[in-house]
């Protein structure tokens, strides 16, 4: 499979499982608008974990997705710029490729080592 | 032009006025202007339809922003929603999008976008893809 392909799949897997994250945010967020309503402190406490848990789960979900788009177009805007020579705009797009790859980096290794994991499973 | 968040509306939210702005509705819309829209991020307070785009596909008062989450990783506050879209359009000069309050009387402002150079489309759809770390995020202790 291309790296393109590989790139492709991955990505759509990710949108499916965005999903199901989605829906329990919104589960989470609907649970604990009921605590409030119910005024039981132990209650909201609990429902307010379950949706902080919920809302970071999906934040990190979209970070990965949305990088990983930009860190495609970026990578394009560079070889455009290294090809037409203007130097200064390409030194600015690798910084800032650079940066976001080294954020990414460590989910990468993540959904490898997680990926992994399943195919050990199956 | 630039991007920010509408300072009055926080203030309405922290002072005696106790706003009610509650950042996980899915009652929010995004609006989208033309260049001519010249936010003033310390002053403005709600939605206007001056210089608000006009064409096929789009209509006064825009979308609806969905997948609302308001999260904390570390100390950082993030503010994010699913990518907003408009499909079969047909729009020139779109250069601003103004998330509001929709809910609220006031239909209270909470951030605008800009972006940086005018887009078209025809016949097409004018996707906008929030950026990777949310629409806003807040470091409340920054080192």
């Amino acid at each position: 499979m291309t790296t393109v392909a590989r790139r492709l799949r991955e990505t759509l897997q990710l949108l499916e499982d965005l999903v199901p994250i989605s829906e329990a945010h919104e589960q989470a967020k609907r649970e604990y608008a009921a605590a409030l309503e119910s005024g039981d402190p132990a209650r909201i406490a609990e429902a307010k974990t379950r949706k902080d848990e919920a809302a970071r789960r999906l934040r990190e979900t979209r970070f990965w997705l949305r990088g990983e788009n930009w860190a495609r177009t970026l990578s394009d805007v560079l070889a455009e710029t290294e090809r037409t020579g203007a130097a200064r705009t390409a030194a600015q797009v690798r910084a800032e490729l650079e940066r976001l790859e080294q954020r990414l980096a460590p989910i990468r290794d993540a959904l490898a080592a997680f990926a992994e994991t399943r195919e050990g499973d199956n | 032009m630039a991007s920010g968040l509408y300072a009055a509306t926080f203030q309405d939210v922290l002072d005696t006025t106790q706003l009610a702005l509650n950042l996980e509705l899915e009652t929010h819309r995004v609006a989208l202007y033309t260049s001519s829209r010249n936010p003033n991020y310390g002053q403005d307070t709600g939605y206007s339809s001056t210089n608000e785009i006009v064409g096929t596909g789009y209509t006064a008062g825009g979308e609806v922003l969905t997948g609302t989450s308001l999260s904390i990783t570390g100390t950082v506050l993030t503010w994010d929603a699913d990518n907003t879209e408009w499909q079969n359009t047909t729009l020139s000069g779109v250069r601003h999008a103004d998330i509001y309050a929709d809910a609220l009387t006031g239909d209270n402002l909470i951030v605008g976008i800009d972006f940086g150079q005018d887009y078209n489309t025809s016949d097409g759809t004018l996707l906008i893809v929030w950026h990777a770390d949310g629409i806003f995020a807040i470091d409340m202790s920054p080192a």
